[in-house]
């Protein structure tokens, strides 16, 4: 079992057009993994306002990264509070099959209506197994 | 025990002049800081942005209890460190009986602009007395 930690990272959107916004990795995988994992948020400065997606995103060289992502959850996180913290959790584990040779975590990242900035802070961790 | 330094990191205010709080360091054993003395650098500030240090108190590593700011606040990019204190050792007075303390920067934006959110660079250099 691998556990990464990523650093505290700035997330923000200005956009319901979702962005993908890289957090961990990247990582050499395995044919097969199992990932579980926890973010935790804080300084968000506008309640209600941005919601995220964990995500995972898949490169053959490491270098390219298509667009595609696939989800950690099967719903999008609305950010609610404020300063206090903020924790999820992947509740079951996940499984990638088959997957390119590299892999990053990063969120989806939009807000829920309108165009102002919204800002927040994230610290990603996750614990992996091939 | 010796303090340490942050990655400089970036942080932001809010809208409507509220403080936006942004803590920069994991749950550290309360016992060990008692006392603290703070140094903070912004850097690269745009507009109204102001920050000072703070700490705040736990007794589960997750969930915190705002303690109080620490030295002064910055208006402009610069260094300061706490000056009140014996040496700039401020006393932690949230912290007794408490198990985790955290320190972070507590951002402000007091531009009147209700769209703008200004930003800035910061590090803290976290010291607790030593006999």
């Amino acid at each position: 079992m691998n556990t990464m930690t990523s650093g505290l990272v700035p997330l923000w959107s200005n956009s319901t057009a979702p962005q993908f916004i890289p957090v961990l990795g990247p990582v050499a995988l395995g044919r097969v993994a199992t990932v579980m994992w926890q973010a935790r948020f804080t300084s968000l400065t506008e309640e209600s306002a941005m919601k995220v997606m964990p995500v995972a995103q898949f490169s053959r060289d490491g270098i390219d990264w298509p667009s595609v992502t696939v989800d950690l959850r099967t719903d999008d996180i609305s950010l609610v509070s404020g300063s206090p913290d903020a924790w999820l959790y992947g509740t079951t584990p996940f499984t990638f099959f088959n997957q390119r040779a590299y892999v990053r975590y990063g969120f989806r990242v939009q807000r829920s209506s309108g165009s102002d900035p919204v800002f927040a802070r994230v610290q990603f961790q996750l614990w992996s197994k091939e | 025990m010796s303090g340490f330094t942050t990655p400089l990191h970036l942080v932001w205010g809010k809208t409507s002049d509220a403080t936006v709080d942004h803590p920069l360091t994991p749950p550290l054993d309360a016992s060990k800081w008692e006392t603290a003395r703070v140094t903070i650098e912004l850097s690269r500030r745009t507009g109204d942005l102001q920050t000072v240090a703070y700490y705040e108190v736990s007794d589960d590593g997750k969930d915190f209890t705002f303690g109080a700011t620490l030295g002064p606040t910055l208006t402009a990019d610069g260094v300061t460190v706490s000056t009140s204190g014996t040496n700039g050792f401020e006393t932690l007075a949230s912290v007794p009986s408490r198990r985790f303390v955290r320190f972070g920067v507590r951002a402000r934006n007091t531009s009147s602009a209700t769209s703008v959110i200004n930003v800035g660079y910061v590090s803290i250099m976290v010291e607790p007395e030593t006999d």
